[in-house]
């Protein structure tokens, strides 16, 4: 409570603002999400080592990266390894393990160059939408799809907020030659899994009680971005183990990532387990 | 598997728990009403990694949530161009056919310092609001700030004196905004960039 006295006067004009307050009581749905907001939350790695906004800005080298159009059929789960960075993960200090959506100016900003690097892979960028597009510091993840053939087109990029500037654009593309199929209500199907050495970016789709998916990759705890049926995230470091590169594709590395989910109705699935094509 | 660390997970449940609401109502004053739980969970998200620097009082943890909150609609904001305050939110006024009556003397009074409200600047509404909405001490809204409990005394005294200036302004025949027929919200730096969702 306010500890100063205020005169009539300025008490008469408080009580005739507080009338006009913008602010309204929370609804029972808001309630709701706040509690499955709270378990994301809490599912995260508390350690103070990723502070948004104090990292110096650092330039990534480029690099030459692979599309990697994946072509068998009933293949739903693409593991992707892709050339290696030598900057480890410096270059993504700013990342944060909350995902932020981008703005229709940032996806304007971002997207041509996302499109340019994703031309000649097997995504139909004709048919393609856009499906995600969220932000985690400097660094912003697209994701494009088809849902018949099932491919997945994600792209990194670093871009500044505010600022139009596009570099670091990194893609990678993944899925099968049949349909998407849906995921259970209550589960998730995983897509492509792109393992950069020093970034993963992963995909795929989300049951309609799913209200968020949550990654743990190695130390990283990471909150994806989930929409539409659709999750995305990408993290500063690996998604699949290290000891078998090559090749890509079913029979490559495999994933060393676990997934939490958060249903509507509160529930968090702890290691939830994906639902694999017969 | 995670390491799980009940005390301080405890504690921040019953943080959560106990300034959701109010965190909430906050950013509901200063961002557009779809975009307020976003807010909400950025800087809650924010305070676990911080859960060591919460307050002991319930007061001033709200406050210092409120601060952390502030501080990551000031970043987003910073994307449209520099700012160094919020801008205040009020609700929005209905329309009124004034037919006299101490009724309708108190729809034009509201609607008048609807319009009062609209000609602050970010910084007054956003120092008024601490105090007013947020109900916050002197020393908890410097806090919130990052200034001195003096200063923002000195800026509270002098943005009840815009406030009533303004209000002056608008009630004088012929001058007034409000009593044209409509008010709506004052929101001038709403972000709509962060009505976009992926």
């Amino acid at each position: 409570m306010n500890v100063h006295t205020p005169d009539s006067a300025n008490s008469r004009l408080d009580a005739a603002l507080r009338s006009l307050d913008a602010a309204s009581t929370p609804t029972a749905e808001q309630h709701q999400r706040a509690a499955a907001t709270l378990e994301r939350i809490v599912a995260t790695a508390p350690a103070a080592d990723t502070n948004p906004g104090a990292a110096a800005p650092v330039r990534r080298t480029r690099r030459r990266l692979l599309l990697v159009p994946v072509a068998a059929a009933a293949l739903t789960a693409a593991a992707i390894v892709l050339p290696t960075g030598n900057d480890g993960g410096r270059a993504y200090a700013s990342w944060t393990p909350v995902p932020t959506a981008l703005t229709a100016a940032e996806i304007d900003a971002v997207a041509p160059a996302c499109r340019k690097r994703l031309r000649g892979g097997s995504l139909d960028l004709e048919r393609a939408r856009l499906v995600l597009a969220e932000r985690r510091g400097e660094h912003v993840a697209l994701l494009y799809r088809t849902d018949d053939p099932d491919i997945s087109g994600s792209c990194l990029a670093r871009n500044l907020q505010g600022d139009d500037d596009v570099d670091d654009v990194d893609v990678g593309i993944g899925g099968s030659t049949g349909p998407a199929l849906p995921a259970p209500a209550r589960g998730f199907t995983q897509g492509t899994i792109a393992d950069y050495r020093d970034a993963s970016v992963t995909d795929g789709a989300a049951g309609a009680d799913v209200a968020g998916v949550t990654i743990h990759a190695g130390n990283l705890t990471v909150q994806a971005s989930v929409s539409n049926g659709r999750y995305v995230a990408w993290w500063p470091g690996a998604a699949l183990e290290r000891d078998r590169d090559q090749p890509s594709g079913e029979d490559g590395a495999r994933p060393i990532i676990t997934y939490d989910l958060t249903l509507t109705d509160g529930t968090v699935v702890r290691d939830a387990q994906p639902t694999l094509p017969s | 598997m995670r390491k799980l660390q009940p005390d301080r997970e405890g504690r921040f449940r019953a943080l959560y728990a106990d300034a959701y609401v109010d965190v909430l109502r906050f950013a509901q004053r200063r961002v557009h009403p779809s975009h307020a739980e976003d807010v909400v969970a950025d800087a809650f998200l924010v305070a676990w990694r911080r859960a060591e620097e919460v307050p002991n009082r319930p007061d001033d943890a709200r406050a210092w949530l409120f601060g952390i909150a502030r501080h990551c609609l000031l970043n987003t904001q910073r994307g449209l161009g520099r700012q160094d305050a919020l801008a205040v939110r009020i609700a929005e006024t209905a329309p009124v056919t004034p037919a006299g009556g101490p009724e309708a003397d108190a729809v034009v009074q509201r609607l008048d310092l609807a319009a009062a409200w609209k000609r602050l600047s970010a910084g007054e509404q956003e120092t008024l609001s601490l105090s007013v909405f947020e109900d916050l001490t002197s020393p908890q809204a410097a806090r919130v700030l990052g200034i001195s409990a003096a200063s923002y005394r000195l800026r509270l005294l002098r943005a009840r004196r815009a406030l009533r200036r303004q209000l002056d302004l608008v009630q004088r025949p012929g001058s007034s905004p409000a009593r044209a027929s409509h008010t709506s919200a004052a929101s001038p730096s709403t972000p709509q960039q962060m009505e976009t969702h992926p």
